[in-house]
């Protein structure tokens, strides 16, 4: 029991020195950025969208008379946590761990009295606590952004195949409702990222090398995507490593698939783990 | 990877005891078939040139990296087994001090040792003072000179309150003030608190001044060790110049006297010999070089230096993978 308290205390004190590492390097600071102007640039979109002599048709109207706060941070919700997001956290994991080993830093570390498996879940817990800081960030600023510019709440207009793909409907999202899914979105939307974050640990520790463990899990992950999309790839989509990671867009059905939601977590979750089992070990194993 | 219950590390006076450790890469043996004892207080000097096995040695002690065979003990225990409980007591600086340059000076002391244990502020301060960054505790290491990495590197090594300290060439890339500095510190360290230090280097003269004892390892495998006093004192030579090289090499011969090597004295700008023998033979050579008539411009003792011996040990094999020989 002292052990595991121990064990406990080092990983806290580990974990707490990684945190603070991360928000003193100027490089975390740039996923804020990129973030707000995301947000910045949506807004701009729309606004210009709704002023704009298409107003007249029937989108436009919709936008105009649909967007609000809730709204718009479900909107851009969709392009940063396909594309901006997990190339933030990506990069910066694949920075914070195979960076710090090539770079000597691990070694300092590890010449303390702690384990590898503490310095590595060290580093995974903090890249979790940054994602979900991240997607805090967005939340607030776009539910600011558009609540100034377009109101704070109301109806939301869904566009399903953008959320759900081929085959779901646009449908109007209660108010009530709103607020409750805009946020179980983004908290799972977090859990996607996380898993994302280990797959770059794991790259990380297998190659050691921080241009290799950055470039290797984005081409996987857009590949993915890419195949994902395209037709006649059915038989291999189910094995794609994207397939099951937006357990989030689920929530956005106008009623929750809780069995898919639970299905796709239940995969997303074993992938997770298997990234953070072959990370352990193989830098359980490798020389510092 | 068993403990051997026979090392001499039951002697409580050794504090890192190595048994015939062996680690390879890719098939070539970076450290082969190593014993070391280092006992407490001392300032153990492990000495060879680059691509010997140093740094492999010194991260296998520390668990950076797993021997293919051998064992370890550090204060009498496993490192493989109580690696945890071992390092509360173990600072190093490997290879080059890696230390975070968007934390100040402080700020790194205080965030990597409390790792091992929480250290009050005034000891944090004393430590920087100790190594002379008094005055630079709150300025970003990013902004600092490789001496005063360096510096803050032992720091750190120093802290919470170990007992033995690992230094892997810790005058790499300082100027000579840098190099005095370090030294002065080393010999502070041990002299004032007591402390072990195991110092890797190929530099000697560093080597020589500071260590106690020395262990030279070449091409993974240990080819001396001995207290730096013996080192250099069993290895004396005279020195002699004489007018006329030829009568000098013709006496030598009849006289059963072992030259050793030859060499050119600028000073005298004349064939100078080194001859076995210490500085009690002196005198009787110069006795008999006078009876028999061989005129001499100098004759004393040649202490040599351990840059001398390491070189001689360790030999000039010309093109060796790895190392600076040529």
């Amino acid at each position: 029991m002292l052990n595991l308290l121990a064990r406990m205390s080092g990983l806290l004190a580990l974990t707490d020195f990684e945190i603070r590492k991360l928000f003193r390097r100027k490089l975390a600071h740039t996923g804020i950025i990129v973030s707000l102007f995301l947000t910045v640039l949506s807004a701009l979109g729309i606004a210009m969208r709704m002023n704009s002599k298409h107003n007249e048709k029937m989108l436009g109207r919709l936008v105009s008379e649909m967007m609000n706060g809730f709204a718009f941070s479900e909107t851009v919700l969709l392009p940063a946590i396909y594309m901006l997001l997990p190339m933030v956290v990506g990069i910066f994991s694949a920075i914070s761990f195979a960076g710090e080993l090539q770079g000597g830093f691990l070694r300092t570390v590890a010449i303390r009295p702690v384990s590898r498996l503490q310095i590595f879940f060290s580093k995974f817990i903090t890249m979790s606590v940054y994602s979900y800081i991240l997607l805090f960030i967005l939340l607030v600023v776009s539910y600011i952004t558009g609540s100034l510019l377009f109101g704070p709440s109301g109806d939301i207009i869904v566009f399903g195949p953008a959320f759900l793909g081929h085959g779901a409907k646009i449908f109007i999202m209660p108010a009530e409702v709103a607020f409750q899914r805009l946020l179980l979105s983004y908290i799972f939307a977090g859990y996607s990222l996380i898993s994302l974050s280990a797959m770059f640990l794991m790259f990380s520790a297998v190659f050691k090398k921080t241009a290799i463990a950055t470039v290797i899990p984005l081409g996987i992950y857009y590949t993915s995507y890419i195949l994902d999309a395209l037709p006649f790839m059915e038989s291999l989509q189910r094995f794609l490593p994207t397939r099951y990671l937006m357990v989030w867009k689920y929530v956005m059905a106008e009623n929750i698939a809780w069995e898919s939601m639970l299905h796709d977590g239940a995969i997303l979750s074993l992938y997770t783990l298997a990234y953070l089992a072959v990370g352990a070990i193989v830098f359980s194993q490798s020389e510092l | 990877m068993s403990s051997h219950p026979d090392t001499a590390a039951a002697d409580k006076d050794i504090v890192l005891s190595v048994r015939n450790l062996t680690k390879a890469y890719g098939g070539v043996a970076a450290v082969s078939s190593l014993d070391l004892d280092v006992k407490s207080g001392e300032i153990f000097g492990f000495l060879g040139p680059n691509g010997a096995g140093k740094t492999t040695l010194i991260k296998s002690v520390l668990g950076l990296t797993t021997p293919d065979q051998g064992a370890i003990e550090v204060f009498g225990k496993s490192i493989f087994s109580h690696r945890r409980e071992i390092m509360r007591d173990v600072g190093a600086v490997v290879e080059a001090p890696c230390l975070f340059p968007d934390f100040t000076a402080f700020e790194n002391l205080r965030y990597i040792t409390r790792l091992s244990a929480e250290i009050p502020v005034q000891k944090l301060k004393d430590t920087l003072d100790l190594v002379g960054l008094a005055n630079a505790g709150k300025k970003r290491v990013g902004a600092f000179s490789y001496g005063m990495k360096q510096r803050l590197g032992i720091a750190q090594a120093l802290l919470p309150a170990n007992k033995l300290i690992f230094l892997d060439e810790p005058t790499n890339g300082l100027d000579p003030h840098g190099i005095v500095g370090v030294r002065n510190l080393i010999r502070k360290l041990r002299c004032e608190l007591g402390i072990t230090i195991f110092l890797s280097s190929h530099l000697l003269s560093e080597v020589q001044q500071v260590c106690d004892r020395v262990a030279i390892i070449d091409r993974g495998v240990k080819i001396c060790e001995s207290h730096v006093k013996d080192l250099l004192s069993g290895r004396e030579l005279v020195e002699i110049v004489a007018r006329d090289p030829k009568d000098f090499a013709k006496f030598a011969k009849k006289e059963h006297i072992e030259i050793v090597k030859e060499g050119r004295s600028q000073k005298f700008e004349n064939t100078v010999f080194m001859v076995k023998g210490c500085v009690e033979d002196v005198p009787g050579y110069a006795r008999r070089l006078s009876a028999a008539n061989i005129d001499i411009f100098h004759i004393s003792i040649h202490q040599p230096t351990l840059e001398e011996i390491f070189v001689e040990l360790t030999g000039k094999d010309v093109g060796a993978s790895g190392s600076d020989r040529f």
